[in-house]
């Protein structure tokens, strides 16, 4: 008779730890920012997406490659919101191995866990030839 | 068998102490349990509500920011003297990224007498909303539309960056409740 209550007693408690457990995992997970982390993912796509499109429709890109100097670049980098950390590299359309131009923005470290890259191609015209080199834009949030 | 009905009837207090001690610690843990849960279920459905209120915002804003810098609006002349009631949604660009001074103008001048229709347009009628557009390099202030949020109340805020006549902007949206 004791024995058989003692194993009743473990299992209370056995189901008793079940049930907190679950409880405090829900509670947990409610109060992290599951849902911010998306809407940061999706705003660092934004901001690589924003800072690749100015950059080619201002020229800077076009003025970096033609003048093979990132100082246009890097002057626009400085000027964007402190939080936003970006590194612009330029290849040439036959070689996406090494980069022709390459900038981070100063003060910036690159070991951010999460960031966003896109691609955009660029077209500088000189004379009569037409060039063409993608520029990838690599986002994330300044640590 | 009648053995085991005599020794029962000999100690009946015995059994009836442990059939207790049974019950009580059955609901001790059940109360204890239910006190738990009732004690979060209030924090968790409170947070939640708080998650998805937030999460709703930020998503409205970051959707006003996109048809303001990515699109030219509709009809896409809007700007043009075109009735407020005729204007479908409200673009600040012609190509995405590079504004537009004359719709920047018209949303500025149709802000005192149109402001509830316009964030309708925007996609963010349920909450209050201002736009600023400052100059990158300097910070200044070049258009400012809507109306400032409250200290107290909640806000989203979008920073994208574009273009306007040939100057680097910063695009600013607020979005609060």
């Amino acid at each position: 008779m004791t024995n058989r209550g003692i194993i009743h007693s473990m299992d209370a408690l056995l189901s008793l730890l079940i049930v907190l457990v679950v409880v405090f995992t829900v509670n947990y997970y409610v109060n992290s920012s599951a849902l911010n982390d998306s809407q940061q993912s999706d705003w660092l796509k934004q901001m690589s997406v924003d800072v690749g499109t100015v950059l080619e429709k201002n020229g800077r890109a076009s003025t970096a490659i033609q003048n093979n100097n990132v100082s246009v670049i890097r002057t626009y980098l400085n000027q964007l919101p402190h939080a936003w950390c970006v590194d612009v590299s330029i290849f040439s359309n036959n070689d996406l191995n090494s980069a022709i131009l390459a900038v981070v923005r100063p003060s910036c470290k690159t070991d951010a866990s999460e960031y966003a890259v896109t691609n955009r191609s660029i077209v500088v015209t000189s004379g009569s030839s037409v060039s063409f080199y993608v520029m990838k834009v690599k986002a994330w949030w300044r640590t | 068998m009648s053995t085991k009905t005599s020794s029962l009837s000999n100690h009946p207090k015995q059994s009836g102490q442990l059939f207790s001690v049974d019950v009580i610690l059955a609901l001790v843990t059940f109360l204890l349990v239910l006190y738990t849960i009732t004690s979060l279920d209030s924090s968790i459905r409170q947070q939640i509500q708080l998650n998805e209120k937030e999460f709703a915002r930020e998503t409205a804003a970051t959707n006003a920011a996109a048809v303001l810098l990515e699109t030219s609006g509709h009809p896409s002349n809007w700007e043009n003297g075109i009735a407020i009631d005729s204007i479908q949604s409200v673009g600040l660009v012609n190509n995405a990224n590079q504004l537009i001074t004359s719709k920047i103008q018209r949303l500025v001048d149709l802000n005192a007498t149109n402001y509830d229709e316009l964030r309708q347009k925007m996609g963010a009628s349920r909450y209050g909303v201002e736009l600023t557009i400052l100059n990158l390099q300097t910070n200044a202030v070049l258009y400012s539309w809507g109306v400032s949020p409250g200290t107290s109340d909640q806000v989203s805020t979008i920073n994208r960056v574009a273009i306007l006549n040939g100057t680097n902007v910063l695009v600013r949206l607020k979005v609060f409740e």
